[in-house]
């Protein structure tokens, strides 16, 4: 099978990495073309219409948080204010990508050395998944982990020096999409939304 | 020898003197890039005229070229990697020739013969936006995992 043409739209590096883990899970149905990524929502808000007119000539996925918005369905169509094309993918995380990765329950409690009963059954309930992460990451066996995610008491900011380069290490040698699908619902979605579309020419 | 010299202003009544080899780079660059402009010759090359410059220097940088074109006019050939340059909507596609490495040499494409390239400028993104992927080495984010 001639695998299809895929560009890409994504809000920062963590979520490029999880996005290779989830068309490789697809067995490579997907050659990956351009990458879009320049951090932050406002980006995609702002080049979502962009993304859906090249669609025609090439089909696109983009992923984004869901964040604190009540719903999917509406913040997709707060960016895009026309038809979504056929060729335009749009799968949003809830809350935020690091609930899809917290999903593989298994992998994740090894890799941060944290305990299994700590991590929820249901990852899309977590209402602030980075916070979350962060807070469990500070309870780690790993100090190395610890101190890489979570940043050092009092400190003000919100995530440690390495939080975005040891997450990604995790994703990209560690996590596991197919696992993480059966603790999260709209993962789930998304992996079955990529093993059947067919692109509209 | 040093050719060019500066005052700052600060608490002294008479402020200090800064010499060329005082300046940063940015400062140096910025002369140089107006300085060449500013020159008779009919054609000049820039090889990314962004770097050390500010950002939001680098921004004005093709408006200031298109007005030395009224005072100095000649054929400028700009390379970069710049996404901030590039945020300017008064460069067309039309001007842009994307460079590709390839294992044959380097491929020259213009911008707006690139499908997707001019269907996301027609779906309303700037210029920018839309050459931001050929603008990033293909494997940047094997860094994260460095």
């Amino acid at each position: 099978m001639v695998p299809i043409p895929l560009s890409l739209a994504y809000e920062d590096t963590l979520t490029g990495f999880a996005i290779d883990k989830l068309l490789a899970a697809t067995g490579g149905r997907y050659a990956i073309g351009g990458r879009y990524s320049r951090g932050g929502v406002g980006y995609l808000a702002r080049t979502l219409p962009g993304f859906n007119a090249a669609a025609k000539g090439c089909p696109f996925l983009v992923i984004a948080d869901l964040d604190n918005n009540p719903c999917p369905r509406a913040l997709i169509n707060s960016w895009l204010n026309t038809t979504q094309h056929p060729n335009l993918l749009v799968r949003i995380a809830v809350r935020e990508v690091e609930a899809w990765l917290i999903a593989d329950r298994h992998n994740f409690s090894q890799f941060f050395g944290v305990p299994l009963a700590r991590l929820p059954n249901d990852a899309d309930a977590i209402n602030d998944a980075k916070r979350f992460l962060v807070n469990l990451a500070r309870t780690s066996r790993f100090a190395k982990i610890a101190n890489a995610v979570a940043p050092p008491p009092g400190a003000p900011r919100s995530l440690g020096p390495d939080y975005n380069g040891t997450l990604s290490r995790f994703v990209a040698a560690h996590w596991d999409p197919h696992l993480a699908a059966s603790h999260s619902d709209s993962l789930r979605r998304a992996i079955a939304r990529l093993q059947t579309f067919v692109p509209t020419w | 020898m040093p050719h060019l010299e500066a005052t700052y202003e600060h608490w002294r009544p008479h402020a200090g003197r800064q010499r060329e080899d005082q300046f940063s780079d940015g400062t140096l660059r910025l002369v140089g890039v107006l300085w060449a402009l500013l020159e008779t010759d009919p054609l000049i090359l820039l090889e990314e005229p962004e770097l050390s410059l500010n950002a939001a220097i680098v921004r004005q940088l093709p408006g200031i070229m298109a007005r030395l074109q009224r005072t100095a006019p000649k054929q400028v050939i700009v390379s970069t990697h710049s996404f901030d340059l590039l945020t300017d909507r008064g460069i067309g596609a039309d001007e842009v020739l994307v460079l590709s490495p390839s294992p044959e040499g380097t491929t020259v494409t213009p911008a707006n013969t690139i499908r997707e390239i001019f269907d996301l400028l027609q779906g309303g993104l700037s210029l920018a936006d839309a050459l931001q992927p050929t603008m990033t080495p293909k494997s940047v984010n094997q860094l994260e995992l460095f």
